[in-house]
């Protein structure tokens, strides 16, 4: 496995989670020599074609058609190859939603699902390019574990464990470049297991994604008015830690999810199921995109602000539901 | 045609007769629960050549990784699958039998189970074939010689990722891969050409880079002609796009749309089926 020294998690950092992506993909094709990386015409946007490059034979161009590539992928994997398709977050999911479902999930197939620019990354792109409502749409499919980075670090560490676990995953990431960093060297990822960044004893905020990072500076935002935050990051949305989230509610008043997502069936809505069935009285804020369509489109950036999903935004609801 | 070919014939006709009377016997099973019956009958003789002497696979060692796959993409064609399995002993006779019998891992539409000779999931139209085309493109990768058949149906076809999986085959030269179509010119809701007309088929296809035979979907001999004819030369995937009928060998079902998917075959319609096929009432299982 690689070495993540912090030249390295910084470099990754600077070029974001497609280049994390393709330069791990290239040391699994090498460790793993039954590895085939699908692409629907988008190899150069998730960063596979040093892998097409590389390893000509274990890759497959579909064209632009997700639905056969999943399907493709299915069928490879039940001749003992691990499959990797990479494609924008709403075409890994929406468009070939039964193809996820029927030939790679109820089959148990071991076919990793990379899903590029999730939530409103891609901006100006508009409505058709969001992955809004991919977390809500994979949850639902047994066998399939929904995973979504903070960093590229963890990135990375995740891709080296899906790659020895026999099964469906759907890894969520994010755009751009320049990600904050979460994690150091020392940091092991493990599926199903969030983290938990910072203690606290007022205030529980469970994020994934980029959120995570948003959510650590409400934490500092919140220190200076005496709010104790604990800061959990929930790479792994599927299957959901009950324990922290039970160990939380228990012991913290207020209980917060931060998702760049639809509020319905995302994270928030996870978390809200364990603890209403803990039966636990604590307050629950979810923060996350409205169950409307946008119309006015912008940078991802901007989008992150006019839906409150920025530190400033997070501490002020905090404060306010307090 | 040597004696051997005729008696080679003869043994997969009587075959296919005794697959027809257990396929009659599952749709009685499923009675008002409701089976497609049309779309088993058509296929069995197809099916039978396949399984007695085309495919290279050893019921003793099913996960044979060398082994000629079958799929299934028409998955609502379980009546013309699971008796075959049954009688080459894949599949063991008292699993068929509890076909839509109390709690059963044999549902309407079949489901991955190497064990017992299914390949994979199938159910929802227009998956099969991209699979299949995956399975090739492993086998290719691997250089291994096994054979990918998979048989979709004319009706399937109006499904779009049905040309995905054409135009990748192609694509990726996969002489490997033989889709062979249950030409029956019946789907759901009344004849092919009415519900989507998709004719000429065989341009179609052939202009998409495919080999294309055409053949009698019911006859054997014309079957093993066929399927001997694998070219291996001309780095094309093919498909034989068998002629059938619908409901073949039970004259009430033949052609019928109201047997495409039926709930009411009763004893009395199970007794004029069986007997249609040289049966006798003893013979419902």
């Amino acid at each position: 496995m690689a070495k993540y020294t912090t030249e390295v998690i910084k470099k990754l950092s600077e070029l974001g989670f497609r280049d994390t992506f393709g330069r791990e993909i290239l040391e699994i094709g090498e460790m793993y020599p039954n590895t085939v990386v699908l692409a629907a015409d988008l190899s150069d946007a998730t960063r596979v074609t040093k892998f097409s490059e590389k390893f000509p034979n274990n890759f497959i161009q579909v064209g632009i058609a997700e639905q056969n590539m999943m399907s493709i992928a299915s069928g490879l994997s039940l001749c003992g190859k691990m499959c990797f398709c990479a494609t924008f977050a709403p075409f890994a999911t929406l468009r070939c939603c039964e193809q996820v479902r029927n030939d790679i999930s109820y089959q148990n197939r071991n076919v990793k699902i990379i899903a590029i620019d999730s939530g409103l990354a891609t901006g100006y792109l508009g409505v058709s390019h969001y992955g809004l409502e991919d977390i809500a749409i994979m949850r639902s499919i047994p066998n399939l574990s929904v995973i979504s980075p903070s960093d590229c670090l963890s990135l990375a560490k995740l891709l080296w464990k899906i790659v020895k676990y026999k099964g469906p995953v759907y890894v969520r990431l994010s755009g751009g470049k320049n990600i904050p960093i979460i994690y150091h060297e020392d940091y092991e990822f493990k599926i199903g297991e969030s983290v938990t960044l910072s203690e606290g004893k007022d205030v529980s905020i469970f994020a994934t994604g980029l959120m995570v990072s948003e959510a650590l500076q409400a934490s500092s935002i919140l220190k200076k008015s005496s709010i104790e935050v604990r800061v959990i990051d929930v790479h792994t949305i599927k299957p959901i830690d009950i324990k922290t989230i039970k160990k939380a509610s228990e012991e913290t008043k207020l209980i917060v999810t931060v998702e760049e997502h639809n509020l319905i069936g995302g994270l928030g809505s996870a978390v809200a199921e364990v603890i209403a069935e803990q039966g636990t009285n604590s307050k629950l804020l979810r923060i996350g995109l409205p169950d409307k369509f946008i119309h006015k489109y912008n940078s991802h950036k901007a989008l992150l602000e006019k839906y409150c999903l920025t530190s400033i935004s997070i501490a002020n609801k905090v404060i306010k539901n307090l | 045609m040597s004696n051997s070919d005729q008696s080679k014939i003869k043994k997969i006709e009587e075959k296919a007769r005794i697959i027809r009377k257990n396929a009659i016997c599952l749709a009685f099973k499923a009675g008002s629960r409701g089976a497609h019956i049309g779309p088993g009958l058509s296929i069995i003789d197809i099916l039978t050549t396949l399984y007695l002497v085309v495919l290279n696979y050893d019921v003793k060692k099913p996960d044979w990784p060398d082994r000629d796959r079958f799929i299934l993409s028409k998955g609502h064609g379980v009546l013309g699958l699971y008796p075959v399995l049954a009688e080459v002993g894949l599949l063991p006779f008292d699993i068929l039998k509890n076909f839509y019998h109390g709690e059963t891992i044999l549902c309407g539409h079949p489901v991955l189970n190497v064990e017992f000779g299914i390949e994979a999931s199938t159910g929802s139209l227009g998956h099969g074939l991209s699979i299949g085309v995956g399975i090739a493109l492993s086998a290719k990768i691997d250089k291994k010689d096994f054979h990918t058949y998979i048989l979709i149906g004319d009706g399937e076809c109006n499904e779009g990722t049905i040309w995905e999986a054409c135009m990748a085959a192609k694509k990726y030269k996969l002489d490997n891969l033989t889709a062979i179509m249950d030409h029956n010119g019946l789907q759901a809701d009344g004849f092919t050409k009415e519900v989507m007309d998709m004719y000429p088929m065989s341009d179609k296809w052939k202009s998409f880079g495919w080999q294309v035979e055409e053949v009698n979907g019911h006859d054997i001999k014309n079957l093993l002609e066929v399927f001997n004819k694998k070219n291996k030369t001309n780095a094309a995937p093919t498909i034989i796009i068998a002629n059938t009928v619908k409901g073949k060998g039970v004259s009430f079902c033949e052609n019928n749309k109201m047997y495409h998917h039926s709930r009411s075959f009763n004893r009395e319609l199970t007794i004029c089926a069986l007997k249609e096929l040289g049966f006798k009432e003893r013979d419902i299982w």
